[in-house]
């Protein structure tokens, strides 16, 4: 039962209260910022939970999710996707894409620690 | 010698041949098994009526006489038959598709549907064809005679007009019964037609007997033959030039201006195709006919007494050499010849009169219209009736003057030239479109006049009609006057002059006349529709409105059609306008179908008259094509104004669809817009109650996290505050609520305030301006402080976003043109060419180094506000780094 | 059709020809008699040819010759 999770997220200050969140609940949070070297850093980490902002610098989120999706061994890793648009259609995007967990910006901190827990089933 | 009695007996048996034939076709027509009744043998055989008494006896006459001139009355057909294709075959399309009636129906169709074209021609027909049909008689009395001659108890020579008396009482029957059974003229009198073909027969093999008789009977075959010939005064007569070209040429109008010729060639032709067959055969049959004419005038003249009739050599001669057999058959020939001339010519005379003369006559009588009383089928039947007992009658009385006295081949030839002055006019008619009533009248007239004072009444003998006096001497002692010697000519062949005076005149009247005046509107529209026939085979638009009530065409439809034919049209004219029952639509094309078919009853200027009467109008009248002009110009402006308001629609959809175009992009852009403005939102408020809610758990914080955490929600809140201040700042200036401060200044100062805004001017930053001063003194009118804004947001891009090692930014003032320009240049990498473009619009952030908390409304707002103070502010490429210039009217400024 | 338009043209030129025989004797009458009647027979027989021609190559140049009048 591993507890890492990968942060793909670009805003720092979000960054850090993501981090601040689950590392007090014993979470090794690694973060990425980039959306064009996100995937890789997927694949190197193996994280157990993603969690996966849609706007991003270089890569939407959602290409992302496609790609993690689509590749054979990170096809049932579970991400929570998070958004700050906040739109219908992103969630349904989000759903369509094979999105574990959708929440919107701003989230409550407890809500983003049981999502995760959940998602690895802890 | 057969006894006059049994001559008699099969004449009459022959007659009565005749009628179970032309009884039997008539049968097999109704029976609707026309089949050989219509076929090209049967026309051809008909258009034998050519060959009359006046050939049958008159051709030998005319060749012991005056030589071989007989044979220019077959020539003068030949050619005209064999260039079918230049003439005959375009009347025959237009006597269809006009429904002609008669040679006067035709002249009248037209030229505009006149009456008064019709009834000339009428008169003129009957005035030449009265004595053709006296010849008629007189040679079937004068055969008769032959006969009784030898037989002298059972005859008297009083009997003479008796005999003809008969003979024109039976045929006046024949054609009553047969020629007008049906009413309508343009449909084909089968019985008539087949009796002709059948006497055609007859008197082509009678007259080839009585050749071979006296070839292989008489001389002894061919060669003996020849010689008889060139030993015989025949060969001693001169040969006439003019003569010879004169009769060609009147023989060849002759073919189709007679009345008859044109009844059996035009109104009784059932088909086009039949025409091709006959334009060989008929010459072949005309060859045939005057084979042996030659050689049995020549044994005429050789074995009959000297002064014997030579007209009738074709009886004699057998006669002479006991061949009572042939003699029959001869006469029997003779016979067919002169009883189908006298019925055809009937049936086309009666036609006119009826059409032409009767029926307008009783139409102007019933004024109170066609539809209110009488049946008019009765009517017409009845004229026609009368008519042909009536040309029967004038035919019997003229023989009775005249006494039967002159040569036969003269009467024809002088009908012929009657006849012929229809020629200009008909030609005219069908080939020129120019042609005016008018100029038909005239030409007809004059010629008409000229044929009747230079032909007609002289051969009635010096002293009759006109006295000798003024044959010798001209009217009133005026020598060019004179009836033979016209203008001075002198000397000339009487026929050859006549017909070359009335012909040259009638067609310089016709020409002359037609160029001096105008066709009427009808005229032309009928001119149209006989020279263009094959272009055009429809009837004339003559019908301009149709306002007649379709009962009362039905109800005079009925009277001259009958009802059963004129239900069954004007059910298929309503079935055909999509109606159902017997009353269509009046519409222009229905009239002009009744009327067309009427006219093949009464006439096209008849049946033009009673559906005008009906209608309401009798004519197409200028007023009426004016109409028709209007009418269409009504419609070209109507469509003109369905175009421009179509256009306008159209124009209208394309507004409407552009509208739509830019409301989508709008709400794509709003939606855009709204997802950016909750990003923007979302974003600081993200990390503002994360880190509340961090700090509301309390647990085992650190002070340094404490604080920290505090001043990211106070730095987050600030953002937040910023970006609203923003929004609303664009969100006013974009609404245009902005009201301008407007106050003097000066570009220095301006300048200095930006910097030092920014934080620049002390150092603090590490971006290091370099400035220009000299040229910065200008001095302005402007919302000062927007203008400022503009400048400090550029200043702080710079700061932001220069990426260099030691950052740099140039302000340099110029003045361009018009305008003041303040260059805002760095020393950075500047921005993406495909990224030059949106760097304006809002949000537009072209990457995510939002540190400085920018929200990408900056450039956008700044956008807005330099438009408001009427200038502009634009990226500059090719600067070597980030350059933005920003222009200000320098008229305005100066002015302040 | 040139030829059916040509064809009387012809026929009258050749008609008209024993109008420029001056010498009229006996035996010039028989001539004249044997030639119109050849002439005749030729522009007979030409004419039967072009009718059938004209027939075969242009079917469509008569319509059939009755209206339906029911």
């Amino acid at each position: 039962m591993g507890r890492d999770v990968l942060l793909i997220e670009d805003e720092p200050n979000i960054i850090e209260a993501i981090r601040f969140i689950l590392s007090r609940d014993g979470w090794h949070v690694q973060t990425h910022s980039d959306g064009k070297s996100a995937y890789e850093k997927v694949l190197d980490m193996r994280p157990d939970v993603v969690i996966l902002d849609v706007m991003l610098p270089g890569r939407s989120g959602f290409e992302i999710l496609r790609d993690i999706r689509g590749g054979g061994e990170t096809a049932a890793l579970p991400v929570l996707m998070l958004t700050a648009k906040g739109q219908t259609k992103d969630r349904e995007m989000a759903e369509s894409l094979g999105a574990s967990r959708f929440m919107t910006k701003p989230f409550s901190n407890t809500d983003v620690l049981s999502t995760v827990r959940d998602l690895v089933g802890a | 010698m057969i006894p006059f009695d049994i001559l008699v007996a099969v004449c009459v048996a022959y007659v009565v041949v005749l009628f179970l034939v032309a009884f039997f076709a008539e049968r097999r027509a109704s029976a609707g098994k026309v089949g050989w009744l219509r076929s090209p043998l049967v026309y051809t055989l008909s258009l034998s009526v050519y060959c009359t008494a006046w050939t049958f006896y008159g051709a030998v006459g005319y060749a012991a006489r005056s030589g071989l001139e007989f044979l220019t009355i077959y020539l003068g057909p030949t050619l005209v038959l064999v260039g079918w294709w230049w003439m005959l075959r375009k009347l025959v399309r237009i006597g269809k598709t006009q429904r002609i009636t008669s040679i006067a129906d035709l002249i009248s169709s037209r030229y505009g549907k006149s009456n008064t074209l019709g009834v000339i021609v009428t008169l003129l027909a009957v005035v030449g064809t009265t004595p053709y049909i006296a010849l008629q008689l007189q040679s079937v009395t004068l055969s008769f005679s032959v006969f009784a001659q030898a037989d002298s108890e059972a005859w008297q020579p009083t009997d003479l007009n008796a005999t003809a008396l008969w003979v024109a009482a039976g045929l006046a029957l024949f054609t009553v019964l047969f020629g007008t059974r049906n009413l309508d003229a343009n449909e084909r009198h089968h019985g008539v037609v087949t009796a002709i073909a059948v006497e055609a027969v007859v008197k082509l093999v009678a007259l080839l007997a009585v050749g071979i008789f006296v070839i292989w009977g008489v001389a002894g075959g061919l060669g003996d033959m020849a010689d008889r010939i060139a030993a015989s005064p025949i060969a001693e007569t001169q040969f006439n030039g003019g003569r010879w070209v004169g009769l060609t040429f009147l023989a060849g109008a002759a073919i189709f201006t007679l009345p008859r010729m044109f009844q059996v060639l035009v109104v009784e032709n059932a088909d086009e195709r039949h025409l091709a067959t006959a334009s060989w055969a008929f010459p072949l049959y005309l060859c045939l006919m005057s084979l042996f004419v030659v050689p049995i005038a020549v044994i005429g003249l050789a074995t009959q007494p000297p002064g014997s009739n030579p007209d009738l050599f074709v009886l004699t001669v057998p006669l002479s050499f006991d061949r009572d057999g042939l003699a029959t058959l001869a006469f029997l020939g003779g016979f067919s010849s002169a009883t189908s001339m006298v019925i055809v010519a009937a049936i086309a005379l009666s036609t006119m009169v009826s059409n032409h003369i009767v029926m307008p006559l009783w139409l102007s009588w019933q004024n109170t219209g066609a539809t209110v009383s009488g049946d008019v089928r009765k009517v017409v039947l009845t004229a026609r009736r009368i008519s042909i007992a009536g040309v029967l009658v004038l035919g019997y009385l003229y023989f009775r003057l005249t006494g039967g006295s002159a040569a036969l081949a003269s009467i024809g030839l002088i009908s012929f030239t009657g006849v012929a002055q229809v020629l200009p006019a008909l030609i005219g008619g069908i080939f020129w479109r120019g042609a005016t009533k008018r100029g038909a009248v005239a030409g007809l007239l004059v010629g008409f006049f000229l044929w009747a004072y230079t032909l007609f009444l002289p051969s009635f003998g010096a002293g009759s009609v006109m006295s000798a006096s003024l044959l010798a001497d001209g009217p009133w002692g005026i020598g060019w006057l004179r009836p033979q010697g016209l203008f001075g000519v002198a000397g000339m062949d009487p026929l050859i002059h006549a017909m070359f005076w009335s012909m040259s005149l009638n067609s310089f009247a016709f020409f002359a006349v037609s160029l001096s005046g105008f066709p009427s509107p009808m005229e032309r529209l009928q001119g149209a529709q006989f020279v263009n026939v094959f272009e055009h085979s429809s009837a004339a638009q003559s019908w301009t409105h149709g306002m007649a009530e379709a009962e009362d065409l039905l109800m005079m439809s009925q009277r001259i059609l009958g009802p059963d034919k004129a239900q069954a049209l004007f059910q298929r004219a309503a079935a055909a306008q999509g109606k159902v029952g017997f009353l269509p639509d009046t519409t222009p094309a229905f009239l002009e179908r009744l009327e067309r078919e009427l006219a093949g009853s009464v006439g096209a200027a008849t049946s033009h008259a009673m559906v005008g009467q009906i209608v309401g109008r009798s004519s197409v009248s200028v007023e009426d094509l004016m109409a028709v002009a209007d009418e269409t110009a009504q419609m070209m402006e109507y469509s003109n104004q369905l175009e421009a308001k179509s256009e306008e629609l159209s124009r209208t959809a394309r507004q409407l669809r552009e509208a739509n175009e830019k409301l989508t992009e709008l709400s794509i852009q709003k939606d855009a817009f709204l997802s950016q403005i909750s990003h923007e939102l979302r974003t600081p408020m993200t990390s503002i109650r994360a880190f509340s809610e961090i700090l509301m758990d309390g647990g085992d914080l650190s002070e340094a996290d404490m604080t920290k955490y505090s001043s990211i929600i106070h730095e987050e809140a600030i953002r937040l505050t910023r970006l609203l201040d923003d929004l609303l700042d664009l969100s006013v200036l974009e609404n245009g609520q902005v009201t301008l401060n407007a106050q003097p200044g000066n570009l220095t100062d301006l300048i200095d305030r930006a910097v030092a805004a920014t934080g620049s001017l002390d150092g603090s930053g590490n971006l290091r301006i370099t400035r220009s001063r000299a040229t910065e003194d200008v001095a302005l009118v402007t919302d000062t402080d927007r203008l400022c804004q503009v400048f400090i947001n550029l200043i702080a891009n710079a700061q932001k976003y220069c990426d260099a090692d030691a950052p740099q930014l140039w302000i340099k003032v110029r003045q361009l043109g018009p305008n003041v320009a303040v260059d805002f240049i760095d020393n950075g990498n500047g921005i993406p060419k495909r990224s030059q473009d949106i760097i304006f619009e809002k949000f537009s952030r072209l990457s995510d180094r939002n540190a400085a908390g920018g929200a990408g409304l900056g450039l956008a707002i700044c956008r807005e506000i330099m438009s408001k103070l009427g200038g502009g502010i634009t990226y500059l490429p090719g600067q070597g780094g980030a350059a933005f210039q920003v222009s200000l009217p320098l008229a305005k400024a100066k002015a302040a | 059709m040139d030829a059916a338009r040509l064809l009387p043209i012809l026929g009258l030129f050749l008609f008209m020809m024993p109008l420029l025989r001056q010498t009229g004797g006996p035996a010039a009458t028989a001539g004249i008699v044997v030639y119109i009647f050849a002439v005749w027979f030729v522009l007979i027989i030409l004419a039967g040819l072009l009718s059938r021609r004209l027939h075969r190559a242009n079917g469509a140049l008569v319509e059939d010759g009755q209206e339906d009048d029911g």
